[in-house]
């Protein structure tokens, strides 16, 4: 059972490694979160807000933000103290595991006996969530996960105009003013996002998938070909380039480069928070 | 009019050579010294008087990024025909070849993509 999975189930989850968040909906619920987020890679500073033991915290218009237990090798988030209202939020709540912050720090955290069981990749939830809006599977690729993680700080407080270009430039959308992006989080960030239902809307991004599930790991050249062949989609090599760029960006597909050529991978783990959303009913 | 000659970018010669003919098995044609390079073409044995493929040197400053964008996106220089793809594919693999994409049918067409050392990518193709 991943961790998600588990936090969906029960109360409490743990994880060994990455980073752990939750989405502003939950403040929305009036149920008190507490709980301890540590990280094992960098144990200090690069949890959104505040650095010393204790609570998570809520803030007007941010996500409810973590404080660092120092000591703690593990990320624990545990709900609110009436066991119904903490399943209740539980299922409604957004956890964003993101593996790329702990990978740098993958040794430190061996060192601190943290035994790494599994990668857990983020899972993009649907609404307004920051895990969402922020780390674009682009932003990952070209910035180490210390970069994200030293970045965070800023941009969890709202303060981020040396991001906006970048960020900007990782959604391809540049007719995003500057001044679209200094407001709160849930408002700047819901312009930018590319959500699951976004990604999955187009019927050749749907093909793109049902091609790499068909086969992983497909060169650009190859998936045209299939498209081509396979779907009579007679689409340019740019146009599904940018149809691959907003898979990649909703988590759905990763590209891995490999030597001097690039595969492209599908993942299909954001649509496994789909059925954590509505779960199985007949 | 019709196509005598093609030519793929290479960057070494000596090792395109022998790639070409000993791992492919196409066999040389023309090797005329031009001071420091050659003219150096090699043919199908199946076609000897055919097409011939000049291996021609890639020092020339544009075909560096012109090349690396290609095989970046899997993009094929050129394109050989070969009676079946999966055989041939299963053959070059056994020798070492890397293939950017395993055999694909579609239709009556079977294609492949592989590295030929050189600095590009060949696909090679067979039809029903």
């Amino acid at each position: 059972m991943s961790p998600l999975e588990s936090l969906v189930r029960e109360d409490s989850v743990q994880v060994s490694r990455g980073w752990l968040f939750v989405a502003p909906q939950t403040r929305t619920n009036g149920v008190a979160i507490r709980g301890i987020v540590g990280s094992p890679a960098q144990p200090t500073g690069s949890v959104p807000c505040g650095e010393s033991d204790g609570v998570v915290e809520e803030e007007d218009g941010c996500p409810v933000s973590g404080s660092v237990k120092r000591t703690s090798p593990t990320l624990v988030l545990q709900l609110a103290d009436d066991p119904k209202r903490a399943s209740m939020v539980s299922r409604q709540l957004t956890v964003l595991v993101d593996e790329t912050s702990a990978v740098s720090g993958e040794e430190t955290a061996v060192a601190h006996g943290v035994e790494i069981t599994e990668r857990i990749h983020p899972v993009p939830h649907t609404h307004l969530s920051l895990p969402a809006l922020l780390p674009t599977r682009r932003l990952r690729t070209e910035r180490s996960g210390s970069w994200w993680a030293t970045r965070l700080p800023q941009i969890c407080s709202c303060i981020f105009e040396p991001q906006c270009h970048r960020l900007r430039h990782a959604c391809g959308q540049s007719s995003v003013s500057d001044a679209d992006l200094t407001c709160k989080l849930r408002l700047a960030y819901c312009q930018l996002v590319t959500d699951i239902f976004q990604a999955i809307t187009a019927p050749a991004r749907r093909a793109i998938l049902d091609e790499l599930v068909a086969r992983d790991g497909q060169t650009l050249f190859e998936l045209c070909a299939r498209l081509t062949a396979f779907h009579e989609m007679s689409l340019s090599r740019q146009a599904i380039s940018q149809h691959i760029d907003v898979l990649e960006e909703a988590g759905l597909l990763r590209s891995k480069r490999q030597g001097r050529y690039k595969f492209h991978y599908v993942d299909t783990a954001p649509l496994q928070a789909l059925f954590a959303r509505w779960p199985n009913r007949s | 009019m019709r196509i005598h000659l093609t030519s793929v970018f290479v960057d070494d010669q000596a090792k395109a050579l022998a790639f070409y003919t000993e791992v492919l098995g196409f066999v040389k044609k023309n090797e005329i010294d031009l001071g420091g390079a050659f003219w150096l073409t090699v043919v199908s044995p199946e076609d000897p008087d055919g097409t011939e493929l000049l291996l021609e040197p890639s020092d020339h400053p544009a075909v560096g990024p012109y090349r690396d964008a290609l095989v970046s996106d899997g993009i094929p220089l050129a394109s050989f025909a070969v009676d079946d793809v999966h055989a041939e594919h299963k053959r070059l693999a056994g020798a070492g070849v890397v293939f950017t994409q395993k055999p694909m049918e579609a239709g009556p067409v079977t294609t492949a993509v592989f590295d030929d050392t050189c600095g590009n990518l060949i696909q090679i193709a067979s039809q029903d």
